[in-house]
């Protein structure tokens, strides 16, 4: 009969068509490839120097200490911990007692140690580091309602430039970011459109010998996500490289920028890439195929 | 089979390629559509496989308006539909065996019932000795032999052909009529579209003429044509 159909051997024909295609045609397999690694890879890399941007803002931070300084006859002890209580301090903080404070006094100028040893004038403080930086002036409010501290001091215009940096660079890497994946989309999709085109005849006969839409479009999107996994795999493997071999060397070279040493962003950004690349690939392929099934009347 | 109540086709263009057709078809009759080049015979075939739409009137085939198929009903009415064009659309990484069996993979058609149904078509459109060879490795009359086969391996009611000998030779063009004349012997209908007037003359089938877009002429032969 003319109407006969059977689709799970429909769907395993272009299960078999799609790893077909693309060995029956490697230039434009490769051309597919290399296109979407190039993109996934710049995308990849700009991602990664935000990350490194962040991170080294976010250590410069934790620099920057304010410095708590408490009434006389507080319980250093009771007051450190009700700070540590507070959200965005970072852990350890760092205790001078008075007797601390007069000892690092009189190692600078021992001509005062008789004098001071009598009446010691000087507070007891607690210097503290945050987590980020943009935290410095809350937590610095918060710390100077605390019963018992008698003043509070911290380079604020320096952490306000440093925030202002940091969400520069979160601004400029998400405008590039976007721009990047739209950009890595258009490229993809007309990359595709040209593998696509290579192969219209067989699109064209596909449809007047009455395939379904299903079925002329899935090789194509299960080739798309092939293209996908291969290359956003390929761009993981690059940074990863990336961040083991030639970085790992410029960190030894600039061993006095607080660059990180973490493996962390490399897992996030592989994994953004993969579901950069599996999205691409298939919307580029649904794309590039829609041309030729619009023609549908 | 096939109707045509008032048909006509104006392309955006503004070109009207068909100007009020009124014609009918009966199962299993072979039906010539000559004319002049421009004259409207490649339209009036795409219409009746979907690949146009009329601007106006309504086109019944298999009893059912295909003017108001939807998108997805579509596929359905062309896996009834063998089609065959001059210039074969024959691909060119498959073999003859391949080209035929693509139809059949299509419609997830067994291997073992796909088998039976490929050597039959070969074997009757008498290109069954080439089914391992490419398209390129064909003459002319071969690849449309073997375009003739996949249309009409699913077995479809009704095989249009748009000028399927304008590119062979005066007796290659004789062997491929007789074998759409035989293929209507078993019971499809054939709708031909030519300009080779001495094979129309020779075969005395029903012979429609159009010109500029519509019917000057139907020989009626064993069919009726509704009044214009």
């Amino acid at each position: 009969m003319a109407s006969e159909t059977h689709l799970p051997r429909q769907m395993l024909y272009t299960l078999q068509q799609s790893s077909q295609n693309i060995l029956r045609s490697p230039l434009m397999s490769l051309i597919v490839v290399s296109t979407m690694l190039i993109a996934l890879s710049t995308l990849g890399f700009l991602l990664l120097v935000m990350s490194d941007l962040n991170h080294m803002s976010d250590e410069m931070a934790t620099q920057l200490k304010i410095v708590v300084f408490l009434d006389d006859q507080q319980d250093i002890d009771k007051i450190a911990g009700d700070i540590e209580a507070i959200s965005g301090v970072k852990q350890p903080l760092v205790k001078v007692d008075r007797e601390q404070a007069l000892e690092m006094m009189t190692q600078d100028l021992p001509d005062l140690k008789e004098i001071l040893e009598t009446d010691n004038p000087f507070p007891a403080s607690i210097e503290v580091a945050v987590t980020s930086i943009e935290l410095m002036d809350d937590v610095g409010e918060s710390i100077r309602g605390l019963v018992g501290v008698e003043d509070v001091q911290f380079n604020q215009e320096l952490s306000y430039q440093l925030e202002k940096v940091q969400n520069s660079v979160q601004l400029v890497g998400a405008i590039l970011a976007a721009v990047l994946i739209l950009a890595t989309l258009a490229i993809v999709v007309n990359t595709i459109q040209l593998a696509v085109h290579y192969r219209h005849t067989e699109i064209e006969i596909m449809r007047l010998v009455g395939a379904p839409h299903w079925f002329i479009r899935l090789p194509f999107i299960l080739e798309g996500l092939i293209f996908g996994l291969v290359s956003s795999v390929l761009a993981a493997v690059l940074l990863l490289f990336w961040r083991v071999v030639p970085y790992a060397q410029l960190r030894q070279w600039l061993g006095f920028l607080p660059l990180s040493d973490s493996l962390m962003p490399i897992l996030w950004i592989s994994g953004l890439l993969l579901v950069a690349g599996l999205g691409v690939g298939s919307l580029g392929s649904l794309l590039a195929v829609r041309r030729y099934l619009r023609l549908e009347v | 089979m096939i109707r045509f109540e008032n048909v006509s086709k104006v392309y955006p263009s503004g070109v009207q390629a068909l100007k009020h057709i009124n014609l009918e078809i009966q199962p299993g009759s072979f039906t010539f559509l000559v004319g002049p080049t421009g004259s409207g015979k490649s339209t009036l075939i795409k219409l009746l496989f979907r690949e146009e739409l009329a601007t106006e009137g309504n086109l019944w085939v298999f009893d059912k308006n295909i003017e108001l198929l939807s998108p997805s009903e579509v596929p359905r009415l062309r896996q009834q539909t063998g089609v065959v064009f001059q210039d074969f659309k024959l691909l060119p990484q498959k073999t003859v065996w391949e080209n035929v069996a693509f139809v059949l993979d299509i419609l997830g058609i067994p291997k073992a019932e796909q088998k039976k149904r490929v050597q039959g078509v070969l074997e009757l459109t008498g290109i069954l000795h080439a089914k391992d060879f490419y398209p390129r490795q064909l003459s002319g009359g071969e690849q449309q032999r073997v375009s003739v086969a996949r249309a009409i391996v699913n077995k479809p009611p009704l095989l249009l052909a748009d000028e399927p000998t304008g590119n062979l030779d005066p007796d290659t063009t004789w062997g491929i009529m007789k074998l759409l004349a035989k293929i209507c012997k078993t019971g499809t209908t054939v709708l031909v579209s030519t300009h080779n007037h001495s094979v129309v003359e020779r075969m005395k089938h029903r012979t429609v003429k159009l010109d500029t877009g519509s019917i000057v002429a139907d020989s009626g032969q064993g069919v009726r044509t509704l009044g214009k």
